[in-house]
C-alpha cells in the first residue's frame, strides 16, 4: 500500500525533529546536572515500570512451577494430616470407648457383662423416618464384628447387626418394625416381647407381659438376657401404661430411654459365648427328643 | 529569497543574542531571546526541515558560544522552527493575494505578526522553561515565567522587526 507524500512528509519531519530533539537531550542531560537527574528520574521510572511488568510475566509464566510445587507439599501435609488424625482419632476412640463402657458397666454391673467384649463405633447413617428404620456404623469384618452382634449405648439398647461388610456394618434398629427384643419390666424376670409400634421413635410396647403382673407407670424395661444378643439387665425404657390383649396377657406402653434421632457413638457387643449358645440352643430339640 | 541577505541577517541576530546573554541580566526568570527571530523571519516558503535545522544550528551555537546549559536552546528554537510553517500557513490561506508569508509580504500586518512571534515564542519557551526548570519547579512558577518570557520577548522582537529587519530586508 502506497501512503500519500503528505503523509511521508509529516512522518519525515517528524523524524528530523525527533532526532534534532533527541541530540539537543543528549547534549543537555551530559552538560547539566539537574537536568541529567530528571533525565535519569524519568528513564528509571519507565525502566521500574517495564522491569515489574516484566517480573509480573515471569512470575505468571512461573506459575506451572509453583503449582507443581505446591501440589507436592500440599500432598505431604495432606499425608501428615491423615496421620494426625487418626492418631487422634485411635485416641479419642479409646477415651470415648472407656467412658461408655464404665457408664454402661454403671448401669448393667459387672457380672451381666460377662463374656461380652465392647466395640466402639461411630454412626454413619442413621434413619428415623421410616418404619424400617437402620443404621450404619463405621465398623466391619476387619473390627471383628459379625452379623447379629447387639448394639447399645449407655441410654440402652439401638439394635442388632444384619449385615456386615469389610469397613461398615448394617444395623437394624430398635425403630424397625421387623425387629423384637426380648425384654422384662421391673423386677420380674419373665420376658415379654419389645416391639415399635412405628407411631412415634419415642414409644415403643412391651407385649406378651402375664396378666397378672403388676405394671405400675414408670417402671423401667430392661433386657432380659435371655438372647445371645444382649446381656441381661440394660435398660432400654419406661413403662407408660398398659392395656389387655386378647384377654390373656398385658400390653405395656413404653417410652424409649433412647433418643434415636441423636446417635452419634453406639458400642457394639460382641458376646463371645454368642458361637456356643447358638450350637447348644439348636441342638436342644434333638436333645430334648433323645 | 535572497539567502545571503538572511545569512548577514542570522549573524547579526546571533551576535545580538550573545550580547544579551552575556550583559543583559534584568531577573533570572526573564531570559531575552532573540534567536527565534531566525525562525520567524523565514519566508513560508522555506521547507520546515530547513527551518528546523537553521533552529537548532544557531541554538546550538548560541548555546556553545554562550554560558547556558548545551542544548538548551537548540531545542528550544528546534521545537519553534518544527512549528512555525503550521502557525503561518492558515495565515496565509487568510490572504489568499499572497503566495508566501514573509517579512516583506503587504500582507504582513502587526496584528499577525505579533500573534506569529507570540505562538512561536510560546513554543521557545515552552521547551525552554520545562527543560530549564527540569521538575526542581511548580508548575505555577513555569506557568507564569512562560507567560512573562513570551510576553516581554514578544514585545522586544516585533520592536527589532519594526525598527530593523522589515528595513533590512
Amino acid at each position: 500500500m502506497k501512503l500519500p507524500p503528505l503523509i511521508y512528509n509529516s512522518i519525515g519531519k517528524f523524524l528530523v525533529f525527533a532526532a534534532l530533539e533527541t541530540v539537543c537531550m543528549l547534549l543537555i542531560v551530559n552538560n547539566s546536572t539537574i537536568q541529567k537527574g530528571r533525565v535519569m528520574e524519568g528513564v528509571r521510572s519507565v525502566q521500574s515500570f517495564f522491569w515489574e511488568k516484566s517480573t509480573a510475566i515471569k512470575n505468571y509464566t512461573g506459575l506451572t512451577g509453583s503449582n507443581r510445587k505446591l501440589e507436592e507439599e500440599n500432598q505431604r501435609l495432606l499425608e501428615q494430616n491423615l496421620i494426625y488424625r487418626n492418631f487422634i482419632i485411635r485416641n479419642l476412640g479409646q477415651e470415648k470407648l472407656n467412658e461408655l463402657s464404665v457408664q454402661i458397666k454403671n448401669n448393667v454391673g459387672d457380672s451381666s457383662l460377662t463374656g461380652f467384649s465392647f466395640t466402639l463405633a461411630k454412626v454413619i447413617k442413621n434413619t428415623v423416618n421410616t418404619t424400617h428404620n437402620y443404621l450404619v456404623l463405621d465398623k466391619g469384618l476387619k473390627d471383628g464384628i459379625t452379623e447379629d452382634l447387639g448394639v447399645v449405648t449407655p441410654s440402652g439398647v439401638v439394635g442388632i447387626v444384619r449385615g456386615v461388610g469389610k469397613n461398615f456394618c448394617y444395623v437394624h434398629s430398635l425403630l424397625n418394625m421387623n425387629q423384637t427384643i426380648s425384654a422384662r419390666i421391673g423386677q420380674s424376670q419373665i420376658p415379654g416381647s419389645l416391639k415399635w409400634d412405628g407411631k412415634s421413635i419415642y414409644r415403643a410396647s412391651l407385649s406378651e407381659i402375664p396378666i397378672n403382673m403388676e405394671v405400675t407407670k414408670g417402671d423401667t424395661v430392661y433386657t432380659s438376657g435371655s438372647s445371645s444378643f444382649f446381656p441381661p439387665d440394660i435398660p432400654i425404657a419406661t413403662a407408660l401404661s398398659y392395656s389387655i390383649e386378647n384377654g390373656a396377657s398385658k400390653k405395656v406402653e413404653v417410652e424409649l430411654l433412647q433418643d434415636f434421632s441423636k446417635l452419634d457413638y453406639v458400642i457394639i457387643l460382641n458376646n463371645q459365648y454368642k458361637n456356643e449358645i447358638d450350637s447348644l440352643s439348636s441342638l436342644k430339640p434333638e436333645a430334648a427328643k433323645k | 529569497m535572497d539567502w545571503v541577505k538572511y545569512i548577514y541577517g542570522f549573524i547579526v541576530i546571533l551576535i545580538l543574542q550573545l550580547l544579551c546573554c552575556e550583559f543583559i541580566s534584568v531577573w533570572p526568570v526573564l531570559y531575552i531571546a532573540v534567536i527565534p527571530l531566525i525562525v520567524v523571519i523565514l519566508p513560508s516558503s522555506v521547507s520546515t526541515y530547513i527551518v528546523m535545522l537553521l533552529g537548532f544550528a544557531i541554538g546550538l551555537l548560541t548555546d556553545a558560544l554562550s554560558d547556558g546549559v548545551l542544548g538548551l536552546n537548540a531545542a528550544s528554537c528546534t521545537l519553534a522552527g518544527a512549528f512555525k510553517n503550521m502557525i503561518t500557513e492558515p495565515m496565509r490561506r487568510y490572504d489568499i493575494q499572497s503566495d508566501e508569508f514573509n517579512m516583506n509580504s503587504g500582507e504582513f500586518r502587526s496584528g499577525k505578526l505579533v500573534v506569529l512571534l507570540a505562538l512561536c515564542y510560546l513554543l521557545f519557551f515552552t521547551a525552554y522553561v520545562l527543560i530549564d526548570g527540569a521538575g526542581v519547579a511548580g508548575w505555577l512558577y513555569i506557568l507564569l515565567r512562560i507567560v512573562l518570557n513570551v510576553i516581554v520577548n514578544t514585545a522586544i522582537a516585533y520592536l527589532l522587526i519594526k525598527l530593523w529587519i522589515r528595513r533590512f530586508f
